[in-house]
């Protein structure tokens, strides 16, 4: 392996479980070309986006990346110029004068180095497509061209491990099945010494009436989560289950890889099938939820159950009055970040506020909340050490919005939220602790 | 000379620019949209997008959450614009008299037309420039300008500054502009007026109508499309509002 | 990341400074890669975590849950940052020898 990496974040060496084939450096502009045509043939949204915008820039103060980063090609209308210059060179209708008014220009070693660099410093939030008068939404064209760079054999490392480990174990994190069920073993007794109760943290029960899918970082990092989605199933009384074929709710695919996608999808559908299952809940996470939410119905459907959100689902609980809070156990002034693809991407902005209002004495919003939200910086799986440097700067814009509150505990339910952040707190010196929606819920929970 | 610039180029715009943009939007049109791409909040009934879409078509509502100064400039500048384009339409049409229509008599209507046109067009001057001393003056929209944005300012200020002119100093008249107009779409073509200010604004204009097709002017109806990639409403599985 | 030399031994890290083969760990290579962590010395505290990871690690092949760490050495989570002040998934897993743990952590 070579010692010297030019490029940030890493890129893998290894891309056998993408089952891609490399492309050879000098190839790759010519292959580019080819898989730039490939997709404009079937996305519309990318050849809506190089076609319809006006330079206004509208964007540029909307978008973290660039507020924290203040590189100008990381202007949402900048970043996307990128692919809109080769795009005019090649594909635009028009004579080739017009094109070049436009600033067209040839695809070369350079500007793959550009694409790879700046398509890995946005974090696919979409919250320009709010403010773009057009609706571009750049996320669209980062997760093309991600896919595109998968294609020349540009993966991050971060990524490439992550896809191995989905599929060698069912989970983000690669544990094996039987750490797994010696974690959970060790989870239900302290969930015993805690309350006395005999509560469960079943896996593969036929007929359960839910599946519940966490993130593996549940399993990991974020077990007081884990933890109080036993207790909630327990007091409302529902049935449930974990699979092992799957814990893990977070979709890396979405990110750069639709056949891995695709294929996380399915692996889920089938595991909810094969149990019998009335119902699929995620955990937190939010591009794992827009994927449920958005595409799974298209990649897989029809699907025989519906694939709720666990906020839904507790919102439920708490509102037919099968659950409910004491306040009075979480004091602490709480704000709540609105993870990208729950607000923009998911449809889920009011739910978790009606839970975090019954749970918490003090809830204060965030300046700007709900779809105006600023991402966390970790979007779209930024979350190598190696881009530490990168990720403080674009958590930048986030950091001074939950300084404003002056919260003693942020609310972010999404495991990279949680992840990222207090990385990004400690380093602006935000004194705040970050906690998923579920830990706040499971102190609050009478049993 | 005057056979080729009066009567033949007209049709050979009209042709390229009607023919450029429907071509456009049909290759739009065909490309498949893989996935719903809606940002929430978002209507849950067709009728709610289509709604939506107006609104923002109308108010610029996404510019309106951003920065304000933006909106303005880029707000007064396309509102403007649709009035004097139909202002253009009805007062050749009507030869300024097309208040009459409602009880006003011809010189009042004729004064009315006036007001109204030189109101409009100053509103539409004055947002053309601000965009333009905007592009001009940030380094940053610099950055992201390229000749092709600064063209399309330069025709739109000459097209706009030379109806100004005409309307200030040096008037038109009326019905030589409706005559010559009539009969290109009457297929019976006569002389367009003698008008160094009409022949300079007449001919900006067929270029602009030229390049819009090829230019980022299509955005006027590519807007269409990709908003409704984003506000195409997705009813949800379980409904819990 | 430049490679390690304990005793004249090269011994392979990735990127990460983490160890290319999990294979190659004996304690003085746990002193090596403590000193990359700025950790200077190691004390029976350190090797009490070390121990356990690397026993868990042996047992399922991947680093414990980490409040399953704590309760099983008895130091809290503020603890441990004080042992390895690049916390438990990164530092002590490290000098333990262990994959460096990925996804949403």
């Amino acid at each position: 392996m070579s010692k010297e990496q030019a490029r940030i974040p890493y890129e893998a060496k290894d891309l056998s479980v993408l089952r891609l084939a490399p492309v050879a450096v000098e190839d790759r502009p010519k292959a580019a070309l080819e898989l730039l045509g490939e997709m404009l043939k079937y996305k519309r949204s990318l050849r809506l986006y190089l076609d319809v915008c006006t330079h206004c820039g509208a964007c540029a103060e909307q978008c973290h990346s660039y507020l924290g980063t203040k590189d100008p090609y990381n202007m949402p209308v900048a970043r996307v110029e990128l692919v809109r210059r080769v795009y005019k060179k090649f594909f635009a209708p028009g004579r080739s004068v017009f094109r070049a008014w436009e600033g067209a220009k040839d695809l070369d070693q350079e500007t793959i180095d550009q694409w790879y660099k700046y398509f890995h410093q946005c974090n696919q939030c979409r919250r320009c497509a709010v403010f773009c008068p057009k609706g571009i939404d750049t996320a669209e064209v980062t997760i093309a061209m991600r896919e595109l760079l998968a294609h020349l054999g540009l993966v991050t490392k971060f990524h490439a491990g992550i896809v191995k480990n989905m599929e060698k174990t069912g989970n983000n994190m690669g544990t094996p099945l039987p750490a797994i069920k010696d974690g959970l073993e060790f989870l239900e007794e302290e969930l015993k010494e805690e309350t006395g109760l005999d509560i469960p943290i079943p896996m593969d029960v036929e007929r359960a009436e839910v599946l519940f899918n966490p993130s593996s970082s549940d399993l990991f990092t974020n077990t007081d989560g884990l933890m109080a989605v036993a207790k909630i199933f327990y007091k409302a009384g529902v049935s449930w289950t974990l699979s092992s074929r799957i814990a893990e709710t977070a979709n890396f695919g979405l990110f750069f890889h639709e056949p891995t996608m695709r294929e996380h999808s399915r692996r889920l559908v089938q595991a909810g099938k094969e149990l019998g299952v009335k119902r699929i809940v995620a955990g937190e996470c939010g591009h794992g939820w827009r994927t449920w939410r958005m595409f799974t119905d298209t990649i897989n459907g029809p699907l025989p159950f519906p694939v709720v959100h666990l906020f839904e689902e507790v919102l439920e609980y708490l509102r037919t009055g099968r659950i409910q809070f004491d306040k009075s156990k979480n004091p602490e002034v709480v704000t709540y970040h609105d993870p990208c693809n729950y607000a923009r991407g998911g449809d889920l902005i009011e739910q978790p506020r009606e839970l975090l209002r019954a749970c918490v004495e003090n809830f204060v919003e965030m300046t700007p909340t709900k779809q105006y939200s600023f991402c966390c910086g970790g979007g779209s799986g930024i979350l190598m050490d190696e881009a530490m440097d990168l990720r403080v700067a674009l958590g930048q814009p986030k950091a001074e919005c939950v300084r404003a509150t002056g919260a003693e505990i942020l609310c972010a339910p999404c495991a990279i939220c949680k992840a990222q952040l207090p990385v990004v707190m400690d380093h602006h010196k935000v004194d705040v602790r970050v906690k998923g929606l579920s830990d706040l819920m499971g102190l609050a929970l009478i049993l | 000379m005057s056979v080729l610039f009066g009567w033949v180029l007209p049709y050979i715009v009209l042709i390229v620019f009607l023919g450029g943009m429907i071509h456009r939007m049909l290759v739009w049109a065909h490309v498949p949209v893989p996935f719903k791409l809606t940002v929430f909040p978002s209507p849950d009934t067709t009728g709610g997008a289509v709604l939506d879409l107006a609104k923002e078509a109308v108010g610029f509502r996404s510019l309106w959450r951003g920065k304000k100064s933006l909106w303005f400039g880029a707000w007064l500048f396309h509102i403007a614009l649709a009035l004097v384009l139909i202002g253009h339409f009805v007062g050749i049409t009507f030869l300024g008299h097309q208040f009459t229509l409602f009880g006003a008599t011809p010189e009042q209507s004729e004064r009315l037309s006036i007001l109204f046109g030189t109101y409009a067009g100053a509103a539409l001057l004055i947002g053309l420039v601000f965009l333009t001393i905007r592009r001009l003056a940030s380094p940053t929209m610099r950055f992201i300008s390229n000749f092709a944005d600064y063209l399309v300012l330069v025709l739109l200020l000459g097209i706009i500054g030379s109806g100004m002119y005409m309307r200030f100093f040096n008037e038109v008249p009326y019905g030589a502009v409706r005559d010559y107009l009539a009969g290109l779409f009457t297929f019976r073509p006569v002389l367009p007026p003698d008008n160094q200010a009409f022949l300079f604004h007449f001919t900006l204009v067929e270029l602009l109508l030229l390049y819009f097709p090829s230019s980022k002017l299509m955005h006027a109806c590519g807007l269409f499309f990709s908003r409704w990639l984003i506000t195409r409403p997705y009813e949800r599985q379980v409904i819990l509002k | 990341m430049a490679d390690l030399n304990v005793n004249g031994q090269v011994i392979a890290l990735d990127e990460d400074g983490f160890l290319e083969d999990a294979g190659v760990w004996n304690e003085e290579v746990a002193l090596a890669l403590a000193a990359t962590e700025d950790v200077s010395e190691l004390t029976e505290d350190h090797w009490k975590v070390i121990n356990y990871l690397r026993n868990y690690y042996e047992q399922f092949g991947v680093a414990p849950m980490i409040r399953k760490l704590c309760k099983e050495t008895g130091y809290d989570l503020k603890k441990i940052y004080e042992l390895f002040p690049s916390g438990p998934a990164k530092g002590a897993c490290k000098i333990a020898g262990l994959l460096k743990p990925t996804g949403c952590v």
